[in-house]
């Protein structure tokens, strides 16, 4: 399905956030999901399901001043 | 002669929100060279806090959370760089006290790519918005007066004025406009950005400055830990003599004529 | 000599007349200025101003502090001789007072010089009487050859010298001089030294600029309260020490703000310094004068000296005798002025240490 992810359009075939995370091969600690304007908490990540057009923000904590 | 005074363990804590610090030196995570000198950074300056900013997880790196860097015992101040509307900072502020940051952020809305100097009005706004949600608010914002009574009506814990523009290290070059809110913003006044040397930190806390934000001048220097040690030196020795200047000052508050209450006519 | 064209512009100041016209506004805006210029210190002088005493004092002290820190020198007077040939009307030496004379010969200086020393004191003041037959150039410089072994500092206060003589005396080791003009108003001086070197108005009004132009380290000088208008005479002084400031950068300038008491004379005193003028005046030149120094000796009393101190006192004297071998307990003369500080030095290190200050016996040592 198509996603929106970082303001860009990616297609994946996952079921859940955990799948998508795995698959894009990210780092699990520190990051940071936004669903839909949302903000999951990791241990959630395996019940939230996708679906076509679901807007995802990726974030994690990086140095700033 | 005086009572004797122990001025390694003076207490002279500052309280933001509901946190008490011990070390008026706050410092950030940003343009380190290696992610590494961070803890070592920490370590050597004695910072109780410390800016960390969300972004947009790259794809293709690996990065290790910078939050592995930052030791438990540090406060964690999330910023809303990257925000350029009330909006957007509120948004960053969110998804960092979801993220388990806890309840401290720092607003700062620049527009102003050239000079990166805050849009205040912008950060009024948020202010007002988080500070409802219960956010320990630090807004980032130009040295003005009547804007810092108004970030203190809205709910901000303290007023973070700049010494001078982001990573120009020029000082405190707003010095009388910080004076101005040092004597009378009754919510912590933070000077932030612009501090180059540890002489300028020292400066700022001389002037009645409640704490330092450092960060390009630590982070970019040959070894930020010696960096930071410098500052927190400065710091201290700026508050030091702050605060005997202000004993000094009460003393002669006390009597009404404390210097020439003895004359007498012959 | 320059400060003369100064001293004429104002010798005609009616200060009664400028106080009349004088407002409460420009009294505080004075107070409150970095840098004071001449009608600013006036204003401060100003009977009128008396009422922001306290103000003025906290001004003082931290401007004393900023550039003095908290300490005061300590110094000694020696009287060497009281034989005068002057006729000054308001003095104990004067010629025509019938006193005992004398004069204390190089092993009386000796033996003083010691048991002065032995106290700690390291900065001495040599004074002679009028006299310049009596104590002449070369009487001063072997008391200074004595004195060179046992102070770091000899300073002199003695009869107007021309700046050939005060360089002689510089280079036997002599480093500041105390002159005090007495009276800057010329017709009251005329009148008070009606005869005698000491008549000669200019020759003592130039002597300052003399000894700085000879090379003295340190210049102290200072009206007399009592002979003339007491604002007029601390206004002319306050000048008189800008002046040399402004003039020798070189020189520490001094002032010091000795008033009339008892003395063995016929001089009726028309003019009282009260404590609390005393008090403005010296605020004033403090506040007018950042940097110079304010000397004040043991014709005060102790609980006013010890009051002194946090109001931009840097010099005093302890332990003085006023008499010609007063620290030789025997055979002593008539006082110059009487004492009214009589404590030891002990006990006045005891105060200056309440006062929170720190006594200097050692400022600084000529290397001959």
């Amino acid at each position: 399905m198509e996603l929106i992810i970082n303001g860009e359009k990616e297609n994946h075939s996952v079921d859940n956030i955990l799948d998508l995370v795995e698959t894009k091969e990210l780092e699990k600690s520190g990051l940071v999901v936004e669903h839909n304007k949302q903000v999951i908490k990791a241990e959630n990540w395996n019940q939230k399901d996708l679906q076509e057009g679901d807007k995802i923000e990726l974030i994690s904590f990086v140095g700033g001043g | 002669m005086d009572k004797e005074v122990d001025y390694n363990n003076k207490k002279d804590p500052l309280i933001i929100g509901d946190e008490k610090f011990n070390n008026r030196l706050f410092t950030g995570t940003g343009k380190f060279s290696s992610k590494k000198l961070i803890p070592q950074m920490l370590k050597a300056s004695n910072s109780e806090m410390v800016t960390v900013a969300l972004r947009r997880v790259d794809n293709n790196s690996n990065n290790r959370n910078i939050l592995d860097y930052v030791p438990d015992n540090v406060q964690l101040l999330p910023n809303t760089s990257g925000a350029r509307t009330a909006e957007e900072a509120v948004r960053i502020a969110r998804i960092a006290r979801e993220a388990g940051c806890g309840d401290f952020i720092k607003i700062e809305v620049i527009t102003d790519q050239k000079w990166l100097m805050p849009d205040n009005e912008e950060t009024l706004k948020a202010t007002e918005i988080l500070a409802e949600e219960g956010f320990i608010v630090l807004p980032y914002v130009s040295p003005d007066l009547v804007l810092a009574r108004k970030l203190e009506d809205a709910g901000a814990a303290a007023v973070m004025p700049l010494g001078s523009p982001i990573g120009s290290h020029q000082g405190i070059k707003t010095k009388s406009m910080v004076e101005m809110l040092v004597e009378n913003c009754e919510k912590p006044v933070i000077v932030d950005a612009g501090l180059g040397k540890p002489s300028h930190a020292a400066e700022a806390m001389e002037m009645g400055v409640d704490a330092v934000l450092v960060n390009t001048a630590i982070s970019a220097a040959e070894d930020p830990a010696a960096a930071g040690r410098a500052f927190d030196m400065a710091v201290k020795a700026g508050r030091m003599a702050y605060l005997a200047e202000l004993e000094e000052e009460q003393k002669f508050a006390s009597a009404s004529s404390p210097l020439t209450g003895f004359i007498r006519n012959k | 000599m320059s400060f003369q064209k100064i001293l004429d512009n104002y010798q005609n100041l009616d200060t009664e007349e400028y106080f009349s016209k004088l407002k409460d506004s420009e009294i505080k805006q004075s107070l409150h200025k970095n840098s004071l210029d001449r009608y600013d210190f006036l204003n401060l002088l100003a009977p009128q101003a008396e009422k922001y005493l306290e103000k003025m004092a906290q001004i003082a002290h931290q401007k004393t502090k900023k550039w003095f820190g908290k300490t005061i020198k300590l110094y000694i007077p020696q009287y060497t001789s009281n034989y005068c040939v002057n006729q000054c009307k308001y003095c104990g030496f004067n010629i025509n007072n019938d006193i005992k004379r004398r004069k204390l010969s190089l092993d009386e200086i000796e033996k003083e010089a010691k048991i002065i020393s032995q106290s700690g004191m390291q900065h001495i003041l040599i004074l002679t009487g009028g006299s310049r037959e009596q104590t002449p150039l070369e009487y001063i410089q072997e008391v200074i050859e004595i004195h060179k072994k046992y102070f770091s500092s000899i300073c002199l206060e003695v009869y107007p010298m021309s700046r050939e003589n005060y360089e002689m005396l510089i280079d036997t080791g002599a480093d500041c001089l105390t002159i005090y003009q007495e009276v800057y108003d010329k017709e009251i001086y005329n009148k008070v030294h009606p005869a005698g070197p000491k008549s000669n108005y200019q020759f003592r009004l130039n002597a300052p600029e003399r000894g700085a132009k000879a090379g003295f380290r340190a210049i102290s000088i200072g009206a007399l309260f009592g002979l003339a208008d007491l604002e007029k005479e601390a206004f002319l002084s306050g000048l008189h020490a800008q002046y040399l400031e402004d003039n020798y950068l070189e020189c520490d300038i001094s002032l010091s703000l000795p008033r009339m008491n008892t003395h063995e004379g016929s001089y009726s005193q028309k003019y009282h310094l009260n404590n609390k003028k005393f008090v403005q005046f010296l605020l004033a030149y403090r506040l007018f004068l950042p940097k110079v120094g304010i000397n004040i000796s043991t014709r005060e009393s102790p609980d006013f000296r010890d009051n002194l101190i946090k109001l931009g006192v840097t010099k005093m004297s302890a332990g003085s005798r006023t008499e010609v071998g007063g620290y030789l307990k025997q055979d002593k003369t008539e006082p110059q002025f009487n004492l009214n500080d009589k404590r030891s030095i002990k006990e006045v290190i005891q105060s200056i240490r309440e006062q929170g200050y720190q006594p200097v016996f050692k400022d600084w040592e000529v290397l001959v």
